[in-house]
């Protein structure tokens, strides 16, 4: 496989100059995953070097006490655009370029299963950092931190548009993820090779797939919470303005619901990684391959029931502290168990230690440390103390440094070679790992400690304590030598790009798929497949005489659903979860009612009578589907008439109840029950409405009899949606109408 | 010098934390020594050379496994244990009514005793010896209250007040801040905490309880006539003077016996007090007091009064 030795042939050296522009341009318009991933790890590093000079220009004015090189207001702003960066502009994208680029590949596909959605959630998130700095210009940048703690992020307190540009960039950002997350799930369940199976999925794509399953299930939290946020400062309305009864410690549930998942969800693609270099450069397969994947489920399980140890000096409870220190005391064991087999994986191998190994063994070691001051968090008392202080802001700092981005850098050097046929210096890459290891140990470590001194994290200056001054001051020379890792690190892209030693195929003599095709690979990834009948078919093929033993049954053939059901199944799934938020928080403020108008004013009967027309349609759209599947075009087209139909009575009637509640002077930023239901039937006419467009979508291409048989899976598709926004009716019904009855 | 040291602790609360963190970090450490110690021997013992053939491969081992989930496990039941007996100990259920309520604005604490009535901003003295059950309040955005030798943090939510113990074993002074970002000064809302002997805490709490007092001669007159016709009312309270009890700023009935300006930003000394007045949005910009453009004389008399209310 290690054939290759002339230069990668690349299509572009035989065209001339106009089709050369063109064929550059067309990466604007790609739909390839591998292009995708190269753009999204590019608008990563971008970003990456964006938030990092705001890190370095906050280490400056925390250098000495009581510095005036920021203005606080400046500082602020600084802080909050580092952490919104870094977090939704480099690592989240920095992890789906990896994942687009190399789960295709690693499964034995030739692109994601819906490349143009793979477009689509790629340009949202340009588009969302346009957004988030586009703020700057306008009045200012947000200056409330990453997590917006309400009320400090409403309308009295940040009157200015930052928050709100924020907002609407994380909402986009959160819809690309989604996007993408939907088109990963699909990739893996309808697009693997034959005999790919789930148990023969590499770990890096195993770990992935999960990490899919978080993202459609905790972003659409986040975005209820910023529609929320958005509708309080825009409209009005009152979800988290304590002092017209709304509540700042539900934005805090809703957010850290969404922020802790998150926090995983950005440590996946780590985890991935490390399971592929450590293997490779132990020449070894992992050690417990079943418990790296099942502790991933576990994780993914738990992290859904850990976001109150973000809370825990918020005065929730001895109960609710209690609940969540043991779930978050829990996840620890899974992730220990992560730990233990990779090191383990490296006992009795022959380790070679080339620049992404060496990553991986500091993010071993700094992933090891930041576990356990993880853990110190989770007992409650001690959080009392450190929460807030320095001390948490080096905890998370060696999960988002020390771990994910040397996991990054890591996957750099290793495919680096695959990507663009060349290998990167390891001498260059040598001074980046060390110059990193030094800077970022210097600049964390000490911070534990000041956090210990009293230090609290998010002030732009500090008074001349004991110590302080010293312990800053090294913190901040310690970012000197990371930021000069990142130059380094540049440099090595750029030159090895041109210069660097030709890869060939598999470089590093590594066993799964993306290293069984030429580098870069071609349009369509391979040429052909080697068969696969364990976890590493490379091996096999390069060890005939000891192949791994065979993993399952050797089905050559993969049952594979169709990947459009798949897709919008996972969408609905990611829809509940934004329901399920609107709906309590509706039940929230519903169990605190307040004076002024309530579910009394709603008029039920009229209501129960739409709701039957919206129940209908559900039926008359299944009738619809089976005249299809019949082939009896006039009759199909009947019964989607008569859904679309009853789709826009519902509306008209949702509309009735608005126009009546306005009459009486109740609107959104009326009083909370205003608020909070006008935002839950407002999402949901909404979501009717998109259906019935989509409907008259198929409506329109069956009309003009651009319906061949084959196209039905769409058309379920599009009813399983249509079938969806019915019970979320049926379940705002039920809360909103029904409920107030049985008081 | 004083510290806001949480390894230094105090106060049985504190101090319940502290001897919790150090059994922790036992564990800690040996966790970190053990799984440390195994990369560490993989990485010399395992070094691979140039030409060797590969590795025997094995893929795993299932008892392993089970030892490394159930042993965490163990020391998961055990934090937790500890968890519980710590929160009872560092954070016990508050007092029918508190002995002190504290309430947090942008940028600056509210102190109100409610027993005696004294109200006071950013210095609050207690008396050594004593828990004291406090009440923590908000009346704008998220703040917390965080002083690490003597308690557990915890912050104030508007609407959703939070109680917790206080109390200092030794007379001292004890340093503290605001440690949930609250806005443009966050940095300087800085607690001063002054524990003393229960006699001296009771005689400032009878010198606190006093009106201001009345100004009698130039300048200082002059300063209070200014006080009171320049809005400075709407804002600040000083008992004794008539109309003057607003509390969106800190009270200025005893000012000049507090150590610090701007909740810890300047020492509090004339000279101090002089240039704060001047130009308080140049001191702390962000802060809610505007910039008056008072003139220099104003500025003596006006500093002049302030002085007098010890």
């Amino acid at each position: 496989m290690n054939g290759t030795t002339t230069a990668p042939a690349s299509p572009a050296t035989l065209l001339d100059p106009a089709e050369h522009w063109h064929h550059r341009l067309a990466w604007l318009s790609t739909v390839d995953h591998k292009r995708i991933g190269v753009l999204y790890l590019l608008t990563g590093l971008f970003f990456f070097v964006v938030g990092g000079l705001e890190a370095l220009v906050l280490r400056v004015q925390l250098a000495v006490p009581k510095n005036h090189f920021l203005q606080p207001d400046t500082f602020n702003q600084l802080f909050t655009m580092h952490g919104t960066t870094m977090i939704f502009l480099v690592v989240i994208p920095v992890g789906l370029g990896f994942v687009n680029y190399f789960l295709p590949l690693q499964i034995g596909a030739r692109d994601m299963a819906f490349p143009r959605l793979n477009a689509f959630g790629f340009w949202l998130i340009p588009f969302g950092g346009i957004l988030l700095h586009f703020s700057v210009l306008a009045g200012g940048a947000p200056a409330v931190g990453w997590f917006s703690y309400a009320p400090l992020s409403e309308t009295p307190y940040s009157s200015t548009l930052g928050v709100d540009y924020w907002a609407v960039a994380l909402f986009v950002l959160g819809i690309g993820s989604v996007a993408t997350a939907i088109n990963i799930i699909a990739t893996v369940i309808c697009r693997r090779a034959p005999g790919m199976t789930m148990r023969r999925l590499p770990l890096f794509t195993w770990i992935n797939f999960v990490n899919a399953f978080m993202i459609i299930l905790a972003l659409p939290v986040l975005n209820a919470g910023l529609a929320m946020l958005l509708i309080d400062r825009q409209l009005e309305g009152h979800f988290f303005l304590p002092f017209h009864g709304g509540s700042a410690v539900l934005w805090q549930h809703i957010f850290w619901a969404f922020g802790h998942p998150e926090v995983y969800i950005m440590v996946f693609p780590a985890f991935g990684i490390v399971s592929e270099v450590i293997p490779v450069f132990s020449r070894k397969p992992i050690f417990g391959y079943a418990f790296v994947a099942a502790s991933s489920v576990a994780i993914a399980v738990l992290s859904m029931g850990v976001w109150g140890h973000h809370m825990f000096t918020v005065g929730m409870g001895r109960a609710a502290n209690s609940f969540f220190a043991i779930s978050s005391l829990l996840i620890a064991i899974p992730t220990g168990v992560k730990v233990l087999n990779w090191t383990a994986t490296m006992i009795g191998g022959r380790l070679r230690f080339d620049v992404p190994m060496l990553f991986c063994i500091a993010f071993l070691i700094q992933f090891l440390l930041a576990g356990i001051t993880g853990i110190s968090h989770a007992v409650v008392p001690l959080d009392w103390q450190t929460k807030n202080s320095y001390f948490l802001v080096a905890h998370f700092h060696f999960v988002a440094v020390g771990a994910i981005v040397f996991a990054f850098f890591a996957a750099v050097y290793f495919w680096f070679p695959k990507m663009s046929g060349r290998m990167l210096s390891e001498r260059l890459g040598k001074w980046t790992f060390w110059l990193m290891v030094i800077g970022f140990n210097m600049t964390f470590i000490i911070q534990h400690f000041l956090g210990l001194l009293g230090m609290p994290r998010r002030v732009f200056t500090y008074p001349n304590l004991p110590h302080w001054g010293w312990m800053n001051m090294l913190s901040t020379v310690g970012v000197l030598f990371m930021a000069a890792a990142a130059l380094f690190l540049v440099w090595n892209l750029a030159v090895s790009f041109f210069r660097g030693k030709i890869a060939g195929d598999n470089p590093w003599n590594a066993w799964t798929l993306e290293w069984a095709t030429t580098s870069p690979p071609p349009h369509e990834n391979f040429h052909a497949l080697p068969p696969i009948r364990s976890r590493r078919p490379l091996w096999d093929i390069a060890n005939p005489d000891r192949p791994d033993p065979v993993v399952g049954e050797n089905t050559s053939e993969i049952e594979s659903p169709d990947k459009t059901k798949t897709g919008i199944l996972t969408f609905i799934v990611s829809e509940a979860a934004f329901f399920a938020i609107l709906l309590l928080a509706y039940l929230y403020f519903y169990a605190r009612p307040q004076p002024g108008p309530g579910p009394r004013e709603l008029d039920v009967p009229r209501t129960l009578v739409f709701s039957l027309c919206l129940f209908a349609s559900s039926f008359t759209l299944w009738r619809s589907e089976i005249a299809l599947g019949r082939q009896r075009r006039g009759s199909m087209l009947g019964w989607l008439v008569l859904t679309i139909t009853l789709g826009g009575v519902f509306l008209v009637g949702q509309g009735m109840e608005y126009w009546k509640l306005f009459q009486t002077g109740v609107d959104v930023s009326t009083n909370l029950f205003a608020t909070s239901f006008f935002t839950l039937t407002g999402f949901h006419g909404l979501h009717v409405f998109l259906g019935l467009v989509a409907l008259l979508i198929f409506l329109w291409l069956a009309w003009r009899g651009d319906f061949a048989p084959g196209r039905s899976s769409a058309f379920e598709a599009a009813g399983y949606y249509w079938h969806f926004v019915d019970i979320v009716w049926v379940f705002v019904l039920l809360t909103v109408y029904i409920l107030p009855l049985a008081r | 010098m004083h510290a806001s040291n949480a390894l230094d602790p105090q106060s049985p609360q504190a101090r319940a934390i502290y001897d919790l963190g150090i059994v922790a970090t036992i564990v800690f450490v040996l966790i970190f020594v053990v799984v440390a110690g195994g990369i560490v021997y993989a990485i010399f013992r395992f070094r691979g050379r140039e030409g060797e053939p590969e590795p025997k491969q094995f893929a795993g081992n299932e008892k392993v496994e089970i030892i490394w989930t159930v042993i965490p496990f163990l020391i998961v039941v055990f934090l937790f244990a500890l968890t519980l007996r710590g929160m009872n100990r560092a954070d016990p259920p508050p007092a029918p009514s508190p002995d002190l309520v504290v309430t947090g604005h942008q940028f600056w604490w509210q102190a109100d005793y409610p027993a005696s009535g004294v109200v006071t901003a950013n210095e609050i003295h207690i008396p050594a010896g004593k828990p004291l059950s406090v009440r923590l309040d908000s009346k704008d955005v998220l703040h917390e209250f965080w002083v690490p030798e003597l308690a557990r943090k915890m912050t104030t939510v508007p609407g959703q007040p939070n109680n917790i113990w206080i109390q200092a074993d030794k007379p001292g002074v004890y340093l503290g801040t605001c440690s949930e970002f609250c806005g443009t000064q966050h940095a300087w809302m800085r607690i001063v905490v002054v524990a003393e002997e229960p006699s001296k805490f009771e005689a400032w709490q009878q010198a606190q309880l006093q009106p201001a007092q009345t100004a009698t001669s130039d300048p200082a007159a002059k300063g209070l006539a200014l006080f009171q016709t320049s809005t400075c009312m709407n804002c600040h309270a000083i008992r004794g003077v008539p109309g003057a009890n607003a509390i969106v700023a800190p009270d200025l009935t005893h000012v000049a016996s507090r150590k610090q300006i701007g909740a810890g930003i300047l020492e509090n000394t004339p000279a101090n007090m002089r240039k704060w007045l001047k130009n308080p949005q140049h001191v702390k910009p962000g802060v809610l007091m505007p910039d008056f453009n008072f003139t220099g004389q104003q500025l003596d008399e006006l500093t002049a009064y302030l002085d007098t209310l010890r």
